[in-house]
């Protein structure tokens, strides 16, 4: 089996991968910069690429792989910071209303970030919990529960916020 | 997935996702191409491994070798300075030569160490009629050095 080359995967998952490693890292430039990494971490598997069973769920969890990694390198130079910042999410997703955006923004930083990303990757990017746990590196259950927890805090913000 | 879930589910659907950056892609790309190595099959990781793992084999072949050199030296030195070896060869001659006698046993040392008859025996599986004709002929032959 010929292996994906990389601009078919980034045609593929390109978009994805940004905005996921774009709600990850709270900010556009870090996400271009771990994308980038992401890749060249894709093109150094070479011919081993046609191993690989699933090209979506591998390249999401290269992506969290380099934005560990990424975290790691920047909190030896600075103390942390938040991660999330719920203002790009109407930079990444396009609602019925910019008022919406707004909300959903607001809805996704009241989730934990395990939540937010098993929420972000089963709604916004459709992968399956078998993917999800993959990347995250847990099991398909800790996955389906983290993202059915998330589910009930959004519904309680829009329940309240109505 | 209940009702609610299903509707926050469905709530989320209707954001749709907004493209990445144009520029992006050429970036992404160019910096992928510029590091793939041309036809790798490990990466430098496991390249780093392979590498530990061929200098820890050749490192316990010499290690072996070098303990068990050592090992022959003291055992030679416990033995007079005499190799073990020829030691144990002595003494598996006198051992032979105390259990059938001298004569015999400088027989069969001869009979055991001639070319000729292992290729022999080898051949036809140790037949009698081959050791009872090579001690005839060697009978023979003392006699005929030291007539009576």
């Amino acid at each position: 089996m010929k292996p994906m080359t990389l601009d078919e995967l980034y045609d593929l998952y390109g978009d994805a991968l940004y905005r996921y490693l774009t709600l990850r890292l709270g900010s556009t430039q870090d996400a271009e910069d771990v994308l980038q990494e992401t890749f060249v971490r894709l093109a150094r598997y070479g011919d081993r690429r046609r191993f690989i069973r699933d090209p979506k769920a591998f390249a999401f969890r290269c992506a969290h792989n380099e934005a560990g990694r990424f975290w790691k390198k920047r909190l030896r130079l600075r103390d942390g910071e938040a991660a999330f910042r719920p203002e790009l999410v109407s930079r990444l997703f396009r609602g019925p209303d910019e008022a919406s955006e707004v909300r959903l923004g607001e809805a996704l930083a009241g989730l934990s970030p395990e939540q937010r990303e098993a929420v972000v990757l089963k709604e916004f990017e459709s992968l399956t919990f078998r993917a999800i746990g993959s990347v995250c590196r847990v099991s398909t259950n800790t996955a389906a529960s983290r993202y059915r927890y998330g589910l009930a805090r959004l519904r309680a913000f829009f329940g309240e916020s109505k | 997935m209940n009702d609610d879930e299903r509707k926050i589910s469905e709530y989320l659907k209707a954001f749709a996702p907004r493209p990445a950056p144009p520029e992006l892609r050429q970036k992404a790309l160019t910096a992928a191409e510029a590091t793939r190595p041309a036809g790798r099959f490990l990466t430098p990781r496991q390249w780093g491994m392979a590498a530990a793992c061929v200098l820890l084999i050749i490192g316990s072949l010499a290690g072996d070798s070098i303990l068990s050199g050592r090992q022959a030296r003291r055992l030679d030195a416990l033995l007079d300075g005499r190799p073990a070896a020829v030691l144990l060869r002595d003494a598996d001659r006198s051992a032979l030569e105390e259990l059938v006698g001298a004569q015999e046993a400088r027989t069969m040392g001869r009979l055991l160490t001639r070319p000729g008859l292992v290729r022999a025996s080898a051949k036809d599986g140790w037949p009698d009629r081959n050791i009872l004709a090579f001690e005839e002929k060697e009978d023979a032959d003392v006699h005929s050095k030291n007539p009576r």
